[in-house]
């Protein structure tokens, strides 16, 4: 992966079992949401709460939820800017949970993230053209001409027009900032890419732009993504696989094209249902789920969702679901849907 | 607003007052010689060394403060060396006055205050705006004894409409309630001007708007409510300050109040008056301090309710 | 043909800038609306939706007049009515839905208290009924054990919870139109489908007509039977949903249509539509959609487009995409 690539054809995306770059082993992370005091311990709860996957190289994971499912959280244990509070997050042989500050340091080279609020990521006072040379010199890569080339190119590459090279932030619109973030982010040539919402604040015209964008980098660079998003419409057109998760866990996670169309679970059901399709003649049948999502300061026993699950046994609310393994596809509940 | 919470407050407010004692009683000591204070210049020794026996002033300064405390807590807040009258009840006598003072001149400061900030954040902007929060910030930059003396300038001397000093009648009492209130009153009107902008320019302004709520119920029912509370925080805070400006006004119109009665019991090291004085107004700080928290928790529900409750299915 | 209830036609609305100036965010909005339909006013950040529906319900910012235009509410002119004939509108005929209803609500009053309010200012009824009919509105709108909840206060309660009590004051005394100004953008997806089929289901009841305002073209699809989609201020095309879905005759709807992520499929190819809206006080001469329409020619950037309205449609363009056009 080098600056040739970069406007080099595309590269074929690698075999999907040779390279397993991130294992997450039963990670958790607590947070107080109770502060401790004169007679009683801070009181927390697990945001992330037993989570395992792997991501392979070259591939785009997407990791789907509402809000207070714990995805945000997630992506910043995989990106190492938080430590695990049990079990293990692995970048190839490095252990996320036991840094050192040189390590850390020395891994952001090979892991980087971006978030929602682009105009938020970057200095006001700087041109962008200075933040996004900023990695190189941090890093003090290459010589002073090569960097300068190098943040041309990548300018070029995000599509950013040259009159806007010395501007700063507060000139540039939402979608010319997410551009910004972006070669920032890749200036780098990282290895795994983790994006968190980061269209989520733009207008739907330019949502796509900046979408089409992620996926010629990836192509180009060889990227292995972690998308993290609520908009299923959005994770349709990048994933590769997806992982859904509820208050904390992974319910099913597999293939994209198998989750989409024929989900397992019955909180993914939901979920798909719950989108609309910009199609009238599309208008589904609703599937509602009842009342408002637990918080995740107490979350039920058992299942999680068994509070909300149209299918829901006492069983459910007894024990918590093993995963189940259809294949490349699995689901934790106890009475996964049939391939529809 | 658990047991806990008023517990913290009241042990806190009982440690302030607790230093605040103790700092005056070694600063009012150490500064000087009490008995020579007061003594006329040419007495002999004899009468030097009786007095300060008889005022305990001889023993060490521990020992002092030892029985000082030892006296307290029997409520014994010791002797005026002017005339032997018990410290407590001598100040008690003149508390009367200094709380009309007070009360009249926070009242003016609110009556007046609260409308005048209100009226100018919904004509934020307009001449009535800019005239108003321009007086106000004329009215709180003025020295307060500045602003006394220019007061009795024009309406005692020139006018000869009300009287300079005492406390007599209720004319008495107009221009010390001008120079104790207006300072107090410009903070108020501008601290509710921006608050009343902020709450003015929030969501649920709109909400009640699109219900079809007129001006008046907007204003009272939701504005007001909303607005009222960093109003009311600052106005207990504010209390301390009143308390310094009122001495400074006491002595300005020669009004017989505590203020005046501090001045003169300091200036003579009439310890045992000070004392008792500065405990109150530390008592009357800490207790008004105490009043807002309890009083902003009330009225937040956000702080009364708790935040965060879980949703429920 | 019965009239509709609301007809806007050639809505302006001219805000005074701080600095000076007088800034357009509204400069011609046409569309029309009938009892017990749902019109969904569709268009990105910045293109006057919601300035629209505040300038119908007489919500419009201080600085804010309506500068051209009428909307005639069943027989009103809602543009030409004093403050207090538009407050009496806002109680009896016309209730809007805002986005974040937690910031949206009182936070020093109770939930139950401010739908009670709602009541006595809608329906007119004493203190005591208004908060009994309160408790029946929360029950209707879905609120679980609503005598609790009626007691609490907006921060105790979700943002799912808080849109209800919203929508329960708003359909207090029946309006004729219910204005949902982005009502579901800030709620979880599987929370915004109760709430849609929720606000659906009160329409139907109280033969409401809906107005949606918002830019997500999936709930337009699956909610609205009309669509009028704005740009820069301006209603450039209108037309009944199918119609418009099957055959945009916009470039902009087109090309907007062509860029949405859909969660049905996967797009080989996301079609883009380069550029950006222009700012609100350096609108281009002509229609301000040509620096970014393939189509634009001369004309386009010299003379504004009309708005062309027949038989419910409506269109704003000189280069209107037919079927021949691919």
């Amino acid at each position: 992966m080098s600056l040739a690539t970069l406007n080099a054809d595309p590269v074929a995306v690698a075999d999907p079992d040779a390279d397993t770059i991130v294992r997450v082993r039963d990670a958790a992370r607590a947070f107080v949401h109770r502060k401790a005091a004169l007679l009683r311990k801070a009181g927390t709860f697990n945001a992330v709460d037993g989570v395992s996957l792997d991501l392979k190289k070259g591939e785009t994971l997407a990791v789907v939820g509402e809000s207070g499912c714990g995805k945000s959280t997630l992506g910043r244990l995989i990106s190492g800017l938080m430590r695990p509070t049990a079990g293990s997050v692995f970048f190839r042989e490095t252990d996320f949970s036991s840094l050192s500050a040189d390590c850390w340091r020395e891994s952001r080279q090979k892991v980087q993230i971006i978030f929602q609020d682009a105009a938020g990521s970057l200095d006001p006072r700087l041109p962008v053209e200075d933040q996004v040379r900023e990695p190189l010199d941090l890093h003090a890569l290459g010589t002073e001409t090569e960097r300068r080339a190098k943040v041309r190119a990548m300018l070029e590459a995000v599509k950013l027009g040259r009159h806007l090279w010395k501007a700063v932030p507060s000139e540039l619109s939402g979608g010319q900032q997410q551009r910004v973030v972006i070669a920032r982010a890749i200036i780098l040539e990282p290895e795994l890419l983790i994006c968190d919402e980061p269209v989520s604040a733009l207008d739907v015209s330019i949502q796509a732009q900046i979408i089409k964008l992620l996926i010629e980098m990836q192509e180009r660079l060889g990227l292995t993504q972690l998308f993290i998003s609520h908009d299923l419409a959005v994770v349709r057109q990048i994933a590769d696989r997806i992982a859904v998760m509820y208050l904390g866990r992974i319910v099913e996670c597999g293939p994209a094209e198998e989750v989409f169309s024929a989900p397992r679970h019955p909180y993914t059901r939901a979920l798909l249902a719950a989108v609309p399709v910009p199609d009238p003649a599309a208008r589904r049948k609703r599937q509602l789920l009842s009342g408002d999502p637990p918080s995740p300061h107490a979350p039920p026993s058992g299942c999680r969702f068994h509070t909300r699950c149209p299918k829901a046994q006492p069983h459910c609310s007894e024990t918590p679901p093993v995963a189940q393994t259809f294949g490349d596809h699995e689901v934790s509940c106890h009475f996964p849907e049939d391939a529809a | 607003m658990t047991l806990t919470y008023v517990g913290w407050k009241l042990l806190r407010a009982v440690i302030t007052m607790w230093l605040v004692v103790t700092f005056v009683f070694f600063v009012l000591r150490l500064t000087g010689d009490p008995v020579s204070q007061l003594l006329p210049d040419d007495v002999d020794q004899n009468t030097v060394d009786f007095y300060r026996k008889l005022w305990g002033l001889d023993k060490p300064i521990l020992v002092q403060y030892w029985n000082y405390f030892i006296a307290l807590f029997q409520g014994d807040f010791g002797i005026s060396f002017k005339d032997n009258q018990d410290a407590l009840e001598r100040v008690l006598s003149r508390l009367p006055k200094t709380i009309l003072l007070g009360s009249t001149a926070l009242s003016f400061a609110l009556i007046f205050g609260i409308p005048l900030g209100i009226v100018a954040a919904l004509k934020k902007n307009t001449g009535f705006d800019r005239f108003v929060m321009g007086l106000a910030v004329f009215g709180f930059s003025m020295p307060n004894f500045f602003l006394g003396i220019l007061l009795i300038l024009l309406f005692s001397l020139q006018l000869r409409v009300l009287p300079s000093s005492g406390s007599d009648t209720w004319l008495h009492l107009i221009m010390p309630v001008l120079t104790l209130g207006t300072a107090f009153g410009a903070k108020v009107a501008r601290h509710t001007r921006s608050t009343m902008v902020d709450v003015l320019n929030r969501p649920y302004m709109r909400t009640a708007s699109s219900k079809g709520a007129g001006t008046l119920r907007q204003l009272y029912l939701h504005a007001f409510p909303n607005a009222a509370i960093p109003v009311v925080t600052l106005i207990g805070l504010q209390v301390g300050e009143l308390i310094g400006w009122a001495v400074v006004t006491e002595n300005v119109f020669a009004w017989p109040g505590i203020g005046r009665l501090l001045t003169f019991s300091v200036a003579s090291r009439d310890l045992a008056v000070v004392q008792c004085i500065l405990m109150m107004i530390a008592l009357t700080m800490v207790m008004s301090n105490l009043l807002v928290d309890l009083l902003y928790g009330w009225m937040d529900p956000r702080v009364r309710v708790g935040a965060g409750r879980e949703a429920v299915q | 043909m019965t009239s509709p209830l609301l007809k806007v036609d050639g809505l302006a609305v001219s805000i005074a800038a701080r600095t000076g100036g007088i800034v357009e965010p509204v400069r011609g909005a046409s569309f029309s609306i009938d009892r017990g339909e749902t019109l969904a006013l569709v268009g990105e950040s910045g293109c006057g939706k919601s300035m629209t529906c505040f300038a119908i319900s007489g919500l419009l910012p201080k600085r804010g007049r309506i500068s051209r235009g009428a909307a005639v509410l069943d027989g009103t002119d809602l543009t030409q009515q004093s403050t207090s004939a538009m407050r009496m509108i806002r109680r009896k005929d016309i209730a809007v839905v805002f986005q974040d209803a937690t910031n949206g609500l009182n936070p020093v009053k109770t939930v139950g208290w401010q739908i009670a309010e709602a009541v006595r200012l809608r329906e007119g009824l004493n203190w005591q009924a208004s908060k009994r009919r309160a408790l029946e509105l929360l029950d209707r709108v879905g609120m679980p054990d609503p005598k609790a909840r009626a007691r609490e206060f907006p921060h105790q309660l979700s943002g799912g919870m808080n849109q209800r009590a919203m929508i329960a004051l708003a359909v207090a005394g029946t309006p004729k139109l219910l204005i949902a100004d982005e009502a579901t953008t800030a709620l979880d997806v599987t929370i915004q489908a109760q709430i849609l089929a929720l606000i659906d289901d009160l329409r139907r009841e109280f033969g409401m007509a809906v107005i949606f305002v918002t830019h997500d073209l999936g709930l337009v699809a699956e909610m609205a039977d009309k669509v009028a989609v704005m740009y820069a201020g301006r209603v450039i095309e209108s037309a009944p949903v199918s119609r418009l879905y099957a055959l945009p005759r916009h470039p902009y709807t087109a090309g907007l249509l062509n860029s949405l992520p859909r969660i049905d499929q996967r797009r080989t190819e996301l079609q883009v539509i380069d550029g950006q809206v222009p700012p609100i006080d350096d609108m281009p001469p002509g229609c301000a959609f040509a620096p970014r329409c393939a189509f634009a020619s001369e004309v386009c950037r010299t003379e504004s487009p009309g708005f062309a309205a027949a038989s419910g449609q409506g269109l704003a363009c000189h280069h209107p995409i037919s079927e021949g056009l691919s």
